[in-house]
Formats: C-alpha cells, sequence, structure tokens
C-alpha cells in the first residue's frame, strides 16, 4: 500500500504574482530611488488630493458611530461617559487605519490599475522595456513609496477628523462634556502601534495589488477595465484580511 | 551576407492559439527590409519577437550573431541598447512631453549619455522628423501624423543598430507616408543600420526596401527582392506583392 506525501499546498497565483512584484519593486527602490519630482506628484496625488474624500468619510462614519453608541447605550444605562474613550480607541486602532485603507484602495488602486493597465494595453510598458527602462522601478517606484509613507499620515488625519465629528455629534446631540468624550484612557501605545502597523501594511499592498492588476491588463478598454475592477476588489480583500490577521495577531500576543 | 537579425523556426502560442508556426527569417545586416503580409497574420509578433519582447516557446532568435537568452538580464540589456523600435500604436508616453518622450531612450539606460549629449540628439532628431520647435509640446497636443514622427525620432534617436519601424505610415495621408518612408530611408542611408518596416504600403515600400519577407498563418513564405516575389509560384506571395497599395 503506497503512503500518500503530505504536501503543503502551492500558494495561488493571486498571492505569488504580487509577492514577487512587491520583492521587485524593493529590491527596485534598493537600486535606483525614484526622483524627488515625480516623488511629490505621486505623493500630492496620493496624499492631498485623497484629504477631503478621507474626511468626508471618516467624518460621517464618526457621526454615525457616535450617533448610534450613544442611541444604544442609553438603551440600557443613562450614563454616556465611556461612549467617547471606546469611540476613540476604536477610531484609533481599527476604524481609522481600516476605513482609510478601504478609501485609498478604491481610490488610488484603481487610479494605480488603470493608468499601468492603460499604459499596458498601449504598448507602453514594451516600449520601457525595449529602451532598458526598468517599469516596475519607473512606474510602480514612486507610487509604491508614496502610498507607503502617505497612508499613515492619512490614517493620523482621518482618525483626527473622525474623532472630531464623533465629538460634536455627541456633545451637540447628546450632551457630553467634552473633557468627558475626549478621553484617552482606553488608549495605549499599544493601540498606537497596531494602527500605525495596520495602516504601514495597507500602504505597502494596495499599490503593489493595483499594480499586478494593471500589468496583467489585455487587450483594450475591457483590459483596462477589468484591471481597475481587479485592483479595487482584490486591495479591498486585502485591507479587511490584514485587519483581520494584525487584530489577530495582537490579540494573540496580548495586546 | 552578415545577418543582423534571425529568426529560427520559431513557435508562440498565446491564449491556446498558435500565433507563430514555425517563423524562420534572415535580415541581412545594413539592408531595408520590407515585412508584408495580410493583417493578423504575425507580422507584429515577428517584430515583437525581434526586438526581445516576445519571448518564443520553442526557435531561437539570433540578434547581432548571438542567440538571444530571454532568461539573462545583462544580456537583454546589451542587446535592447542596440535596438530602436516604433510601436504599431506608437506607444508614446502620454504623461511625458515631446521632448522627453524622445530622450527616454537615452535617458532610460543606466549607461546614459551625458546631458548636453542628449539635448543635441534630440533636438537634431526632432529636425529630422521636421517637428523643430515641437519639443514643449505635450503628446496629447499633436495630430496624428506628428505624433508617428515624434514614435520615429523615438526609435531613431539612439544609435541602434537595428531599426524596427511597425506600420510607420498607418492612418496618414499620402503627402506624411511619403515624408515618413523617406526619412526613414535617409536614417538608414546615413547610419548603414539594419532596418526592417512592416506595412501594408507595397507601392511606397518598393521605393524604399531592397528585401521582402511575406508573412502568413505565423510563418514566413517569402523571402527576396519584389521582383522575386512578383514571379514566385506561390499564388499567396504572388497575389499579394503583385498589387500596388495592398490594403487589407
Amino acid at each position: 500500500m503506497s503512503r500518500t506525501a503530505f504536501r503543503i499546498p502551492a500558494p495561488p497565483e493571486v498571492v505569488v504574482a504580487p509577492a514577487r512584484l512587491l520583492g521587485q519593486v524593493v529590491r527596485a527602490l534598493g537600486h535606483r530611488f525614484p526622483p524627488s519630482d515625480r516623488l511629490f506628484t505621486q505623493m500630492h496625488n496620493v496624499g492631498n488630493n485623497s484629504a477631503v474624500f478621507i474626511s468626508v468619510t471618516l467624518g460621517f462614519l464618526g457621526l454615525i458611530l457616535v450617533y448610534q453608541g450613544c442611541v444604544q447605550t442609553l438603551k440600557v444605562l443613562p450614563d454616556l461617559s465611556g461612549v467617547g474613550a471606546a469611540f476613540i480607541f476604536a477610531m484609533v486602532r481599527t476604524f481609522g487605519p481600516t476605513i482609510t485603507g478601504m478609501m485609498i484602495a478604491t481610490r488610488v488602486g484603481a487610479g494605480i490599475a488603470a493608468e499601468i493597465g492603460s499604459m499596458t494595453v498601449t504598448d507602453q510598458i514594451e516600449a520601457m522595456k525595449v529602451a532598458n527602462s526598468d517599469p516596475v522601478s519607473y512606474i510602480l517606484g514612486p507610487r509604491f513609496v508614496s502610498c507607503v509613507v502617505m497612508t499613515p499620515i492619512l490614517w493620523v488625519f482621518g482618525t483626527l477628523v473622525g474623532v472630531l465629528f464623533g465629538y460634536l455629534m455627541g456633545h451637540w446631540r447628546f450632551g457630553i462634556a467634552t473633557q468627558t468624550f475626549l478621553d484617552l484612557g482606553l488608549v495605549s501605545y499599544h493601540d498606537v502601534v497596531i494602527g500605525f502597523l495596520k495602516a504601514l501594511s495597507y500602504g505597502i499592498v494596495i499599490p503593489v495589488l493595483a499594480a499586478d492588476a494593471g500589468f496583467k491588463a489585455r487587450g483594450g478598454s475591457e483590459g483596462v477595465g477589468w484591471a481597475t475592477t481587479t485592483a479595487v476588489v482584490n486591495a479591498s480583500f486585502a485591507v479587511i484580511v490584514l485587519d483581520f490577521v494584525i487584530s489577530t495577531l495582537s490579540f494573540l500576543l496580548g495586546y | 551576407m552578415e545577418a543582423a537579425a534571425e529568426l529560427l523556426d520559431i513557435r508562440k502560442e498565446l491564449s491556446g492559439t498558435r500565433v507563430l508556426d514555425g517563423a524562420t527569417l534572415s535580415l541581412a545586416a545594413g539592408r531595408i527590409h520590407a515585412l508584408v503580409g495580410p493583417g493578423g497574420s504575425g507580422k507584429t509578433l515577428i517584430l515583437k519577437t525581434l526586438c526581445t519582447l516576445l519571448p518564443p516557446d520553442s526557435g531561437q532568435v539570433v540578434l547581432f550573431g548571438e542567440p538571444v537568452d530571454f532568461l539573462a538580464p545583462e544580456g537583454l540589456r546589451r542587446t535592447r541598447a542596440r535596438i530602436g523600435v516604433q510601436f504599431q500604436n506608437l506607444a508614446l508616453f502620454d504623461f511625458l512631453s515631446v521632448r522627453d518622450n524622445v530622450a527616454f531612450p537615452l535617458e532610460a539606460d543606466a549607461s546614459a549619455a551625458p546631458p548636453q549629449d542628449v539635448e543635441r540628439r534630440v533636438l537634431a532628431i526632432l529636425d529630422a522628423v521636421r517637428l523643430p520647435g515641437a519639443a514643449a509640446l505635450e503628446i496629447q497636443s499633436l495630430s496624428g501624423g506628428m505624433q508617428r514622427r515624434v514614435a520615429i525620432a523615438r526609435a531613431a534617436v539612439s544609435d541602434a543598430d537595428f531599426l524596427v519601424f511597425d506600420d510607420p505610415s498607418g492612418g496618414l495621408d499620402p503627402v506624411t507616408t511619403s515624408r515618413i518612408f523617406a526619412l526613414i530611408s535617409e536614417i538608414q542611408a546615413r547610419r548603414r543600420c539594419t532596418v526592417v518596416i512592416a506595412s501594408h504600403d507595397i507601392d511606397r515600400l518598393a521605393r524604399v526596401c531592397e528585401d521582402f519577407h511575406v508573412v502568413e498563418g505565423g510563418r514566413v513564405i517569402f523571402s527576396g527582392t519584389l521582383a522575386e516575389g512578383r514571379n514566385h509560384a506561390d499564388p499567396r506571395v504572388r497575389t499579394f506583392l503583385d498589387v500596388t497599395d495592398a490594403r487589407t
């Protein structure tokens, strides 16, 4: 009777290809860092151009969370003093980085995929290769660095906006005192680190997944549409999975 | 005569379809070659294989006397430094100006020319393609004919030994087409480089090309002079070469 050896299943292509691309871009950046003008253009695109979008989204999220938190709390307790601290804790640790990541996945990820996809289907990528320019370094390099730098900054910015709007709701609609609402008692140094790690990891995976979809675009406008949709779906899914993985790991490690 | 580029029994499948089916081609150095054939016959894929952009499933690509190893980045880099390409759909970088597009092959390579040399070459080639003063313009602001000339300028700006033009006159008026073919001929005469032009415009190809290669069904079915092709036993070769302005 033959014995079947246990084999670890090979990871799916949807994981392997972006991982390979991540390795390529890190190597390319080590070899040649993008020039400052192209880097600042991309940072402006990722950061400044996303700021309003993220402010509005996290602002509304803050309003909704505090409103619902207060309404539900009042059903069982006449005391709203813990709402602000719990809300700020949730914003710093989970909602701030993850909703920021989702918004960057949709706005920036879609943009990167459409841009690279359009270059792929119009042979611009091949024109770069034949000119001895590395498309991963030239196109993805500045976008990758910009996302890695700007996502944590947008996390801080978005979280502050969300907390501000949550405070406005709690203070003006439910009468929670400023000092009571803006209570940082539940937020520890570890929560800030975990929020930062989440934002950083989103900043790493979003441009890579988007670029991977863009480089795989085939055909014409249909291929660009496919790349854009794939980038948004994969990047959004990756944000949720990373949120879960980092949260679970931090829980298991006691943070 | 020594061959600048050779394809030996190249086979390639894309999405389950055999697109190159034993293509064999030899391009003699220092001459202008025409690659003709009906639409979808594999001309562009043959050109991309010659430019080292399309690794074959089997067969060998020999450029400048050396077999191309598609898995050796350093070798590919050295080979590509000797090739200039004008793509069928131009492939101009729409986020760069005319000057930056034309200078791209010079500036992208790690062994780039000094900045003064780059400027001199860019201005000279823009002058040659009759686009003086267009350096600062954005690509989107140019007409189709001007964009095609920018693409030709980008292909020819470096001192490439092998120039590839895929449909250089596509969609252009007869006057601009004649100018573009004359320009390619002029560049070749000055540098004595090897040129291959894929086009349906047999009339104009006949004025500048010395050798003709007919592609059909992913393979090269004829190589020789135009006169030989017009007297060839294969009716497909005769049909394609024995017409004026054989557009398909």
